[in-house]
């Protein structure tokens, strides 16, 4: 039996239907706060293994901000890698201090996530090259 | 007429429920279904979901999954992934509607050759490098979307399965990979056919309404898996059941160069010698982008062009890669062979014979690295798969990002080294079965061979080199600007 359009068709509306009914994935919401995220990689020209992440937080007024909680998501740009995740709280001066691990040569986007003491929650992506 | 061996009267039709499933005559309906289902999903995440690429379905399921198991299935049976073809579905609706409207004619006899899909198979490979498609949800949705959309086009006003011979360019890997896969599909036993007055595998069945083959491959001058979908619409037209999926020797079809049904022979077309060429020599490539010397060569060639654009410099890689490293090479392996057999025959011509031989290493290059994506992250889909169903509203937990690999790192390298050993192995006996076919005496043969077993070697050196490098994950980053 041929396949007909009236079969094709009810098939593409039950997809239609069953993706507009997932709905639309929400943006992630447009940062308000005016907070400046600053990252630095050590050593500067980084490479596989352990290594330290330092994110400098300033507020609207320039002023460094502490006591936030801040969290460090490491992606590399292929898919099928798994990401590297590490976070802390101890600052000085707006200086956070995050023990991280490069697991693999080639790029990264490294995503920074703040919780402010406010609790508002600011975020922000970085592209870093690793060496072999 | 001789008695096949034991194994090649395994039938994977008449085997306990995949035989049945696939025998029934809407299982390749189904199977496509769910493809298609599974493309609408990606096509949503990848546009409309989150853009980092490990974070994403389009991106994880097409560059770690699709590639992956695609080449496990032509390794272990042969070319499933056309049977089961998400894009077969819109081409019908097309087809449908092309008829309808009067649009459909046969494709024009210049475009009757593998030349548009070499055009498009080199251009992806280049754009694929230049745009980084694997870092990129966007992109790869894009390129799923134009794939719908071109198939669509395409069948809405040409005749039979045009895209799939002429243009899609997967599909024509898939072809490539699967004359060394250990399935085909072909008639059980000669003599049924020599009786046969309907002809039915290629004229369809009128009885039951079903068409015959597409692609225009007359089962009992059908040879090997060129062109061949593995569509089952000769196994469903026959009416005297006498078509199968039997089992053969992996390569075996590789070892000679008869006259194919609508194809002919495979080492007289030039169109197909450069399909082989992309494919063999693009896994090279494509395999040489993703490891460390390639930004020294990259930084070099930006120095001598005076540019910081990667456009130029990749487009000399892929120039020199395609155009100019495959034709020195064989062009010396097809002189040095003719010289050594003493036949009156021009390079040209040993060159697209024996090229055929080099087919089982391509494909074992391709294996190699695209099973160290799927070995290194098959396990991600579940994270993925998760953070997705989370972001559209249905709970399913914490996504599990530890979830990776599903075999140790330790045991990467020496499995890429197999898989490229046992293309080097099938490439080496197909290399002496074509030179034997092809020469009067074993000496000749073995004289002619000897070039074909050096290049062999010698791509073996390089391909062992590239997988010996440190892989890097790059993309969005060029020169380190």
């Amino acid at each position: 039996m041929r396949l007909s359009f009236q079969y094709f068709l009810c098939f593409f509306l039950l997809s239609l239907t069953l993706l507009t009914a997932c709905g639309r994935i929400q943006p992630a919401p447009a940062d308000t706060t005016g907070v400046q995220i600053e990252l630095a990689v050590d050593p500067a020209s980084p490479a596989v293994g352990p290594a330290r992440l330092l994110v400098t937080l300033t507020g609207p007024d320039g002023q460094p901000i502490d006591g936030a909680t801040v969290e460090v998501e490491g992606n590399m740009t292929h898919a099928g890698m798994t990401p590297v995740f590490a976070q802390t709280t101890a600052s000085e001066q707006g200086r956070y201090t995050v023990p991280f691990e490069w697991t693999m040569a080639g790029d990264w986007i490294v995503t920074v996530r703040v919780t402010l003491p406010g609790g508002e929650q600011v975020r922000r992506e970085f592209p870093v090259r690793v060496g072999g | 007429m001789a008695a096949r061996p034991a194994f090649a009267r395994h039938d994977l039709l008449t085997w306990p429920l995949v035989g049945p499933f696939l025998r029934w005559r809407f299982s390749r309906r189904f199977l496509q279904a769910v493809l298609l289902a599974v493309s609408a999903l990606i096509l949503f995440d990848g546009f409309l979901g989150p853009q980092q690429s490990p974070k994403n379905l389009a991106t994880v399921t097409v560059w770690i999954h699709y590639r992956g198991l695609v080449v496990l299935a032509l390794l272990l049976v042969g070319n499933l992934f056309c049977m089961a073809c998400p894009f077969m579905l819109p081409r019908e609706a097309a087809r449908w509607l092309g008829r309808r409207l009067g649009l459909q004619r046969n494709v024009p006899r210049p475009l009757r050759s593998k030349w548009p899909a070499v055009i498009l198979l080199a251009l992806f490979f280049y754009l694929f490098e230049l745009y980084d498609l694997w870092a990129s949800p966007w992109l790869t949705a894009w390129v799923i979307a134009t794939y719908f959309l071109t198939a669509l086009v395409i069948d809405l006003f040409f005749r039979g399965a045009a895209f799939c011979k002429y243009v899609c360019p997967l599909g024509q890997f898939n072809f490539m990979a699967a004359l060394a896969s250990p399935g085909e599909i072909r008639v059980r036993e000669a003599a049924v056919c020599t009786t046969c007055r309907t002809k039915d595998c290629i004229a369809g069945n009128r009885q039951t309404g079903q068409r015959g083959c597409e692609l225009w491959l007359f089962q009992p001058g059908k040879v090997g898996n060129m062109d061949c979908t593995f569509c089952l619409d000769c196994v469903y037209a026959c009416p005297h059941d006498n078509i199968g999926l039997l089992a053969r020797l992996p390569t075996q079809e590789l070892w000679s160069d008869p006259r194919r049904a609508g194809i002919g022979r495979l080492g007289r077309r030039l169109d197909v010698t450069a399909l082989l060429v992309v494919l063999i020599f693009g896994a090279y490539l494509n395999a040489f982008g993703m490891i460390k010397p390639v930004y020294a060569l990259e930084q070099w060639l930006a120095a001598r062009l005076h540019t910081t654009a990667e456009a130029p410099v990749l487009l000399l890689i892929f120039g020199v890669g395609l155009g100019v490293v495959p034709p020195l090479l064989l062009a010396t392996a097809g002189w040095l062979s003719r010289l050594a057999s003493g036949r009156r025959e021009s390079v040209r011509e040993t060159a697209q014979y024996f090229i055929l031989s080099l087919v089982p290493l391509g494909f074992g290059m391709w294996l190699a690295h695209y099973a160290f994506h799927f070995l290194t992250g098959a396990l991600t889909l579940i994270p993925v798969t998760q953070s997705f169903l989370n972001d559209i509203g249905l709970p399913a937990g914490e996504p599990l990002w530890q979830l990776g690999p599903i075999v140790p790192a330790d045991w990467l390298f020496p499995l890429q080294a197999f898989f490229l050993y046992l293309g080097t192995f099938g490439s080496l006996v197909a290399a002496f079965q074509l030179a034997v076919s092809r020469y009067r005496t074993r000496q000749v043969a073995l004289r002619a061979f000897l070039p074909w077993a050096a290049l062999t070697l010698v791509m073996l050196v390089a391909a062992l080199w590239i997988m010996f490098q440190p892989m890097e994950m790059r993309g969005t980053i060029f020169l380190g600007l």
